[in-house]
């Protein structure tokens, strides 16, 4: 027995989605038909909404419905500093811990030169002009700590000093609440290498 | 069968939810494609992901015949190398070269262990000279071996001789006078290419000459596609 052609579109459709292979599409898909035909329209409304309203923040780069995004917009930041992440979840995950009040600027991955991702790619020159307005003082970089974020994080650093803005790195180590023998080889060199002087 | 391997990671990519495929030089077997399951995630079970780093020696198993293998064990194989700044732009550099030039699974073992080299060279800070020897012993081990003593005629290079490198035949004697200044931009005088043979970088002339006639020997394999590692370097030349 097969689907119909346009139950099976709908399937094929939904594995467009990460981590739904053909099965879990096929159930979310008999769902959607069988158990939640409102739930359905309205995903479908949304869907067909944020596909035309949703575009970037002319200043950072993130998704916004409006040409400068409400969090570029908050008066209440400080305009002095500027912190680089790689995805909207970044901004999500720095913006809850609540120890970061300046701008973001997103960069929606890293240099990555074999992937054909160079510095146009992820908004560097978006960036650059961001740094000649001359209000920025700190550029603080918090992309991964893969080999890639930390070249992206040096080319940073270095369109940084050409506008005479400090650059700082995010610190990498050991995790909180975490055991020493758990942590990998790779982290822990890094963590020896940024160690500090205690106060 | 298993198969155990020394390398480096040359270039990763993810690959559907969790795993990734990896590109390796390998120092019995080469350039080769491998596939780590269910590795990108956080806490204890991405321990193994978080090893897939370029510059670092992993000892790697893999088993399969197609050209996609299956990645089993993942160890490192010696302290874990960071380069950074420059140096790190080289090393993306080399591995763009070889990801983008070296055919997969055909070993390339003197490759492999001048690999090694750069990497210590390059975190060492000798840039210039590290790429040049490389990029020299790419070539050769690719079939297209520089000859710097001879020109296209089998005459020994002379001095004070101009050469225009002609691809896939070598250096063409060029007479002076007739020359046009495109044309001369492109040459090479006699003392630089001997002084490129014994790799002395040291003079600035003969350095700029070596990066030149990299460029010209690389560029037909490179077709038309530029290395976009050449990118990162031009921020930093300003
Ligand atoms: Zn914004």
């Amino acid at each position: 027995m097969s689907f119909s052609p346009l139950t099976q579109r709908l399937i094929e459709s939904l594995t467009c989605l990460p981590g739904v292979g053909p099965k879990s599409a096929q159930r979310m898909a008999l769902h959607l038909l069988d158990r939640d035909r409102v739930g359905a329209q309205k995903l479908a409304d949304t869907l067909q909404l944020a596909i035309d309203k949703i575009g970037r923040c002319q200043r950072c780069r993130n998704f916004s419905e409006a040409p400068v995004c409400h969090t570029c917009s908050q008066m209440s930041r400080d305009p002095g500093l500027l912190c680089v992440v790689e995805t909207p979840a970044d901004v999500i995950a720095i913006d809850q811990s609540g120890s970061f009040r300046g701008f973001y600027f997103l960069l929606l991955g890293h240099l990555s030169p074999i992937d054909g991702i160079g510095p146009e790619e992820i908004g560097a020159d978006l960036l650059d002009k961001r740094l000649a307005e001359g209000e920025v003082t700190e550029l603080v970089i918090a992309t991964g700590t893969t080999v890639e974020g930390e070249a992206t994080a040096h080319y940073l650093s270095e369109m940084a000093r050409r506008h005479g803005v400090v650059a700082s790195r995010i610190a990498h180590g050991v995790p909180m609440g975490g055991d020493l023998e758990y942590v990998d080889s790779n982290t822990l060199t890094l963590a020896l290498q940024g160690r500090r002087v205690i106060e | 069968m298993a198969n155990t391997d020394l390398g480096y990671l040359l270039h990763s990519r993810p690959y559907r939810d969790s795993s990734v495929i990896c590109d390796f030089l390998l120092e019995h077997h080469g350039r080769a494609s491998l596939l780590y399951r269910g590795v990108r995630k956080a806490g204890k079970q991405g321990a193994k992901g978080r090893l897939l780093q370029p510059f670092s020696p992993l000892a790697v198993t893999f088993d399969g015949r197609n050209e996609l293998k299956t990645g089993r064990l993942l160890e490192p194989a010696g302290a874990p190398v960071f380069l950074v700044g420059r140096q790190l732009y080289s090393g993306l550099y080399v591995n763009e070269l070889l990801v983008r030039l070296l055919h997969k699974e055909e070993p390339a073992s003197d490759l492999f262990r001048y690999y090694q080299n750069v990497i210590t060279e390059l975190r060492n800070g000798q840039l210039e000279a590290t790429l040049r020897r490389f990029e020299r012993i790419l070539l050769a081990e690719l079939g297209y071996e520089l000859s710097l003593q001879w020109d296209v005629h089998g005459q020994p290079l002379q001095v004070d001789q101009l050469y225009l490198y002609e691809p896939d035949q070598g250096f063409l004697p060029v007479a002076t006078q007739s020359i046009d200044p495109g044309l001369r931009q492109r040459c090479f005088t006699g003392q630089h290419l001997l002084a490129i043979n014994r790799h002395a970088y040291d003079d600035q002339a003969v350095a700029l000459a070596a990066k030149k006639l990299s460029r010209q020997a690389l560029a037909p394999h490179l077709g038309d596609k530029p290395l976009r590692s050449r990118e990162l370097f031009k921020q930093s030349a300003q």
